[in-house]
């Protein structure tokens, strides 16, 4: 019962969340629920019944002070997010996720495009061009469709600022927050089906090439291109659809933006941010000190492996530092 | 229906005698209160609740959680022996400030 949970929500809104206060609202909850469904199984309609509920509630303060808890001071209270900003960021997110997918639609577009016009050019099928210049026309399309494509990455980022309320804690009204998990779950089924369409293309993608393969050796280029084009599209899917759901998981404030996975991700940023410039450090001193540019290169994977391994550890530290 | 005010004294009395006959939880004690009264007493919801921190840091009831047929989490009450004593001193204490008031009444 929405209602109910928006009821009680606000209620409890002026106290402080201790695991206590949040048992004791689930039970209430509960309880009035199950008062809820009685009085609509006698026969009430269901504002009427909302009311009886809600009218033998009682008061909050009473319950509060005998548990002995203090309500939240104003001070301590944590920033209310404003209703046009959750709207407005709601629509930033869409925006940036299109362009995003879009982006990176147009990056793999770009090397599907320079594939088949270079596989064009190998079997000669440009005409009267020279094989060079080929070569040079399949860069070329490559390098069309790449910066528009950074254009719009720029783009999706822009507008991005207005937003940075989002990145510390915050708390919902409960009337905002219910609206957008009904606006989330109305849009999860979508969500869902484009990870299975996504997931189903990129395992299919490389059968292009496979049948580029037994048609003939000049015809992998031609298989490969369909591959990149279809990946295009997985991109797109993932970025897009991906995008948005990780705009309300923001909102919300859960999956990766609950307030400790923030604290968490604050601190893992710092550390990063070190990391990273050592291994760009050290991936420069040995290509141009030691001119091992062939096998540097690996620095990056073995970084990235690395600190995902320090990142789980961090987390799992702070889950048992939690539980002590 | 019963002001709260005048009953105030005896909410615990009222749950722990629910509690006599074996454990149970929110709303069924808080249905057979009003069903007992006959309608004329509903124990409001943050009542029921204040009384249960009470009597729980009284040590008079335990709780223990159980999953409820629908799968429901809830939490179940049961009258402990220090409880029950409880029970028994305020049920005496009742008779006497029954025989006391009742001195005080009759039809004007």
């Amino acid at each position: 019962m929405d209602v109910l949970k928006t009821y009680l929500d606000s209620l409890f809104a002026a106290w402080p969340r201790t695991a206590q206060v949040d048992d004791l609202k689930r039970e209430m909850l509960g309880t009035m629920e199950e008062k809820y469904e009685e009085l609509k199984r006698e026969g009430r309609s269901e504002h009427e019944s909302i009311g009886i509920v809600i009218s033998e509630f009682g008061s909050i303060d009473e319950l509060m002070e005998e548990l002995g808890i203090e309500p939240i001071g104003e001070e301590e209270r944590l920033p209310a997010l404003p209703e046009n900003v959750a709207a407005g960021y709601e629509g930033f997110v869409r925006r940036s996720a299109l362009l995003q997918g879009l982006g990176w639609m147009l990056v793999l577009l770009g090397l599907a495009a320079m594939m088949l016009i270079a596989g064009l050019n190998e079997q000669g099928a440009l005409g009267s061009l020279s094989a060079d210049s080929g070569y040079l026309l399949a860069a070329v399309a490559l390098f069309l469709l790449v910066v528009p494509a950074v254009g719009l990455f720029i783009g999706s980022a822009s507008g991005r600022e207005a937003y940075r309320m989002l990145d510390e804690e915050f708390e919902l009204s409960p009337g905002l927050k219910a609206d957008l998990e009904r606006k989330w779950a109305a849009f999860r089924p979508a969500r869902s089906r484009s990870v299975i369409v996504a997931a189903c293309l990129g395992v299919l993608s490389p059968v292009a090439v496979l049948i580029g393969a037994l048609r003939g050796e000049g015809e992998i280029p031609y298989g490969a291109a369909i591959m990149l084009a279809l990946l295009g599209l997985v991109a797109f899917l993932f970025a897009y659809y991906g995008g948005i759901h990780q705009g309300y998981q923001k909102l919300l404030q859960t999956g990766e933006f609950t307030p400790e996975k923030k604290a968490e991700n604050r601190a893992l940023q710092g550390i990063s941010a070190i990391v990273w410039s050592i291994a760009l450090v050290v991936y420069f001193i040995s290509g141009f000190v030691y001119q091992r540019w062939d096998v540097n290169w690996a620095v990056f994977p073995v970084t990235a492996v690395l600190f995902g391994a320090i990142g789980g550890m961090y987390t799992m530290q702070c889950k048992s530092k939690g539980k002590a | 229906m019963i002001s709260s005010d005048v009953i105030r004294g005896y909410n615990d009395t009222i749950i722990l005698y629910m509690l006599l006959d074996g454990e149970s939880y929110g709303y069924e004690i808080s249905k057979n209160i009003r069903r007992l009264s006959e309608d004329k007493y509903v124990m409001k919801e943050t009542t029921l609740y204040s009384a249960f921190a009470r009597l729980e840091k009284n040590g008079y009831i335990s709780s223990l959680h159980k999953d409820g047929e629908t799968g429901k989490r809830r939490t179940y009450y049961r009258i402990t022996p220090d409880g029950l004593a409880y029970y028994r001193d305020k049920c005496r204490e009742w008779q006497i400030t029954q025989e006391v008031v009742d001195k005080f009444i009759k039809e004007a």
